[in-house]
C-alpha cells in the first residue's frame, strides 16, 4: 500500500528537471517535501499526480501504474491541491468544495456529500464563507476553499487514501498555516498518505514523519526531521547558513537562519563564536 | 478525530438548506424559461400578414393531429401556420438552442466567459466551407456534391466549424492553458481570412450563388422548410444530448484541467467531444440558417447572471433561453420593416455587439466574470 516512484526522471528540451528519484508514500504518514526555488519540488509533484509523464522510470500507486488506473478510481482515493487555482466563474464556496465529492457522485450528489463539504469547510475554518461567490474571496480564503474541496474528495473510505498537498500553505496567516497542517497529521492519524511542499523548514520539523531534500533535480537527503535538518544540509540545500537547535517546546529541530545582511552581524558572530567555544 | 471519519446527523440538516434553496431556484429559472418559450413561440407563429390567435393555433394543431375542436379558422391560416410560420419557429427554437448551448459549452471548454462559436470564428469558417461549396459545387467540388446530395451542403458547413475549432484551439493553447488574448486574436484573424475568402467567391460567383453567399453571411430564418428541419434535426440532436450529458465535467473543468483531472475527469475526452459537438451543431445551423452571431456570447452570460455558473443549469437554461431570444429576434426581423425582411444575423449582431462592449467594461471595472 503505497505511492512509490521509481528512479523518475524529466528531462524538457536539454534540461534536466528532476533526476533518478525513488521515493515511497505510505497511509498515515507526513512526508514533506523541501528544497530550493527551482529544485524540482512542483516537477516532482507533478509527476506523482499524473499531470507530467516521467521521460524515465515510472510512478505506482497500490503497485499499479498511474496509467492503469480508471481516472474515476484514482480519484476517489486520492487528491491534490494545487499551488494556484485560478477559477473565473462565480461558483459559492460551496459549491466548489462540493466538487470534490464528484468522482463519488451516483447520478446526482447525495445529503451526505452536501454533509461532508459543510464538515470540510468547517475543519479549515470557512464555513462562514459558504454562500459567498469564490472570485469575491481573498487568496488566503481561495486557498482554504481549495483545501477543503481536497480533503472532502478523501474525506471517508476504508481503502488507503492519499493527499498530494502543493504549498498548502500558501497565502496564509501564521495561524491558518498551523491549522492547516495540523488537519494534515489528522488525516495522516486516519491512515492518509501526505506528501506536502512546504517552504517553511520548522513547519515541516513539526509536522513530518519524514523530510525529503530536493537540490538541483536530485534527493540531497532523506530521513526523520533531526536526520535531515542539520546546519550542513541545509546550509548545502538552499545556500543559507543556519543554526539548528532542540525545540524548546517540541520533540523537534528548530531552524534559525543565520542570513549575512544587515548591520547586526557582529552580534551574531560574537553569537556563533560564544557557541562553538561551549561545544 | 470522529469529525473527519463520520457524520454527524446535524451536519445533514445544516447542510440541506443552501444547496435546496439553490436547487429549487435553478427548477424555478428552468420553468419560467420554459413558459417564456411557449408563450413566445405562440405568439410568433400568430404574428404576421395573416394574423392567427393563440387558440386558433391550438385548433389548427389538435386539428393536423386528427382531434376535431369547436375552434374555427380559415384554411389559409392553417396553410400559413404549417408550410410558412411553423416550420420557420421550429428552425429558430433548433439553432437558438444550438447556438447558445455551443457557446455554455465553448466558454466552460476555454474557462472564459468571452468564446462565442462566431467571436472566435467557428461560424464563419462554417460559411467559408458553405461559400466554397455553392461556388464550387458545379465545379471542383462536383464529386462531394453529387457524392453527398441534399447533405453537401450541411456537411462542408460541419466540416468547416469542426476545422476552424480545431485550429483554434491549437493557436490558443499552450502547456494546457487557453490564452484568451490567443483565442480572440486568433479569431479575429479567422474571421478576416475566412471573409476574404468568402470575398473571393462572392467576387467569382453567378448571380444565384451570389445570393445564396448573402444569405449565408447575413443569416435568415426565410429557407426554413420541415425538409431542412430533418436534415438538420439530427445532427442537432446528436450535438447537443451528449453536451448537456458533460456539465458535471465542464464545471470540475472550470477549475482547470489538471484540477479536473484529479477529480475523475477524463479531460482529452471531453474537450474533444465539446469541440466536435459545438462544431456539429453550430455547423448545421450554419447550413440551413447562415451564420447568426452573439447568441452563443450572450445567452449563456445572461443564464449565468440568473443563476449561477452551474453548468447542469446553465446548459438546458441556454438552449430554453437561445431557443426563445432566437425566435422573438426573427419575430422582429420580420415584422420590424414589412414587407421586407432584416436579416436575422444583422439584428443578434446590432444586439450582441454592444451587449459584449458592456461586458469589456464591466471587466474592466469589477475584474471577474459572473
Amino acid at each position: 500500500m503505497s505511492i512509490t516512484a521509481d528512479q523518475v526522471t524529466v528531462r524538457v528540451g536539454g534540461a534536466v528537471l528532476i533526476e533518478a528519484i525513488s521515493l515511497t508514500i505510505t497511509p498515515g504518514e507526513v512526508v514533506v517535501l523541501v528544497g530550493a526555488n527551482g529544485a524540482g519540488k512542483s516537477t516532482l509533484l507533478r509527476v506523482l499526480a499524473g499531470d507530467l509523464p516521467p521521460t524515465e522510470g515510472e510512478v505506482t500507486v497500490e503497485d499499479r501504474p498511474l496509467s492503469a488506473w480508471r481516472k474515476r478510481d484514482l480519484a476517489r482515493i486520492r487528491a491534490v491541491l494545487p499551488q494556484a487555482s485560478n477559477l473565473a466563474f462565480g461558483f459559492t464556496a460551496f459549491e466548489v468544495v462540493l466538487m470534490g465529492r464528484s468522482p463519488h457522485f451516483r447520478g446526482s450528489e447525495s445529503r451526505e456529500d452536501h454533509a461532508i463539504a459543510l464538515e470540510a469547510m468547517r475543519l479549515t475554518q470557512i464555513d462562514h464563507l459558504a454562500g459567498r461567490v469564490y472570485t469575491t474571496l481573498s487568496g488566503g480564503e481561495r486557498q482554504r476553499v481549495q483545501l477543503a474541496r481536497v480533503l472532502a474528495q478523501i474525506w471517508q473510505g476504508h481503502s488507503p487514501r492519499y493527499l498530494l498537498l502543493d504549498e498548502p500553505t500558501n497565502n496564509l496567516d501564521l495561524a491558518h498555516q498551523h491549522i492547516t497542517l495540523r488537519i494534515a497529521r489528522q488525516f495522516a492519524a486516519c491512515g492518509v498518505g501526505v506528501l506536502a511542499i512546504l517552504h517553511d523548514l520548522n513547519l515541516a520539523a513539526q509536522v513530518a514523519e519524514r523530510i525529503l531534500v530536493l537540490k538541483a533535480g536530485r534527493m540531497y537527503a532523506s530521513g526523520t526531521p533531526s536526520e535531515v535538518l542539520t546546519p550542513q544540509v541545509v546550509e548545502a540545500a538552499f545556500n543559507l547558513p543556519v543554526l539548528v537547535q532542540p525545540h524548546p517546546c517540541f520533540n523537534c529541530p528548530l531552524v534559525i537562519p543565520l542570513p549575512v545582511v544587515s548591520d547586526r552581524t557582529a552580534s551574531l558572530d560574537k553569537f556563533v563564536h560564544e557557541k562553538e567555544n561551549a561545544t | 478525530m470522529s469529525s473527519v471519519s463520520t457524520v454527524k446527523g446535524d451536519v445533514r440538516r445544516s447542510a440541506a438548506s443552501p444547496v435546496k434553496t439553490q436547487v429549487r431556484h435553478g427548477t424555478l429559472a428552468l420553468t419560467a424559461l420554459a413558459l417564456l418559450l411557449g408563450v413566445i413561440v405562440l405568439l410568433a407563429v400568430g404574428i404576421g400578414a395573416v394574423s392567427i390567435t393563440p387558440q386558433q393555433v391550438i385548433g389548427i394543431l389538435l386539428d393536423e393531429a386528427g382531434i376535431t375542436t369547436d375552434i374555427e379558422f380559415a384554411e389559409r391560416q392553417r396553410a400559413v401556420l404549417m408550410v410558412i410560420r411553423l416550420p420557420r419557429v421550429v428552425m429558430g427554437v433548433l439553432i437558438g438552442a444550438a447556438l447558445a448551448v455551443s457557446g455554455a459549452a465553448i466558454q466552460g471548454l476555454f474557462r472564459n466567459p468571452l468564446a462565442d462559436p462566431g467571436l472566435i470564428g467557428i461560424s464563419s469558417g462554417a460559411a467559408l466551407a458553405a461559400a466554397l461549396m455553392i461556388v464550387l459545387g458545379g465545379g471542383l467540388l462536383s464529386g462531394v456534391a453529387a457524392l453527398m446530395g441534399d447533405m453537401a451542403l450541411p456537411l462542408a458547413a460541419f466540416v468547416g466549424g469542426l476545422l476552424t475549432t480545431l485550429l483554434i484551439y491549437r493557436l490558443a493553447t499552450a502547456d494546457g492553458r487557453t490564452q484568451v488574448a490567443t483565442m480572440l486574436l486568433a479569431g479575429i484573424a479567422i474571421n478576416a481570412i475566412a471573409g476574404a475568402c468568402i470575398g473571393l467567391m462572392t467576387f467569382i460567383a453567378n448571380d444565384d450563388q451570389l445570393r445564396d453567399i448573402t444569405f449565408w453571411s447575413l443569416g435568415s430564418l426565410g429557407r426554413a422548410s420541415w425538409a431542412n428541419i430533418a436534415a438538420v434535426l439530427p445532427f442537432m440532436l446528436i450535438a447537443l444530448l451528449p453536451i448537456t450529458l458533460l456539465a458535471r465535467a465542464l464545471n470540475a473543468l472550470l477549475l482547470g484541467e489538471a484540477e479536473a483531472g484529479h477529480l475523475g475527469v477524463d479531460v482529452q475526452r471531453v474537450k474533444t467531444l465539446v469541440v466536435l459537438m459545438s462544431a456539429l451543431a453550430v455547423g448545421a445551423g450554419v447550413a440551413v440558417a447562415g451564420i447568426i452571431g452573439f447568441v452563443g456570447l450572450v445567452v449563456p452570460h445572461l443564464m449565468r447572471l440568473l443563476v449561477g455558473p452551474d453548468h447542469r443549469v446553465v446548459l438546458p437554461g441556454s438552449a430554453l433561453l437561445g431557443a426563445g431570444l432566437l425566435v422573438a429576434t426573427d419575430l422582429l426581423a420580420r415584422t420590424i420593416a414589412v414587407p421586407a425582411e432584416v436579416p436575422i444575423g444583422i439584428m443578434t449582431a446590432l444586439v450582441g455587439g454592444p451587449f459584449f462592449l458592456w461586458l469589456l467594461l464591466r471587466d474592466r471595472t469589477r475584474s471577474r466574470w459572473s
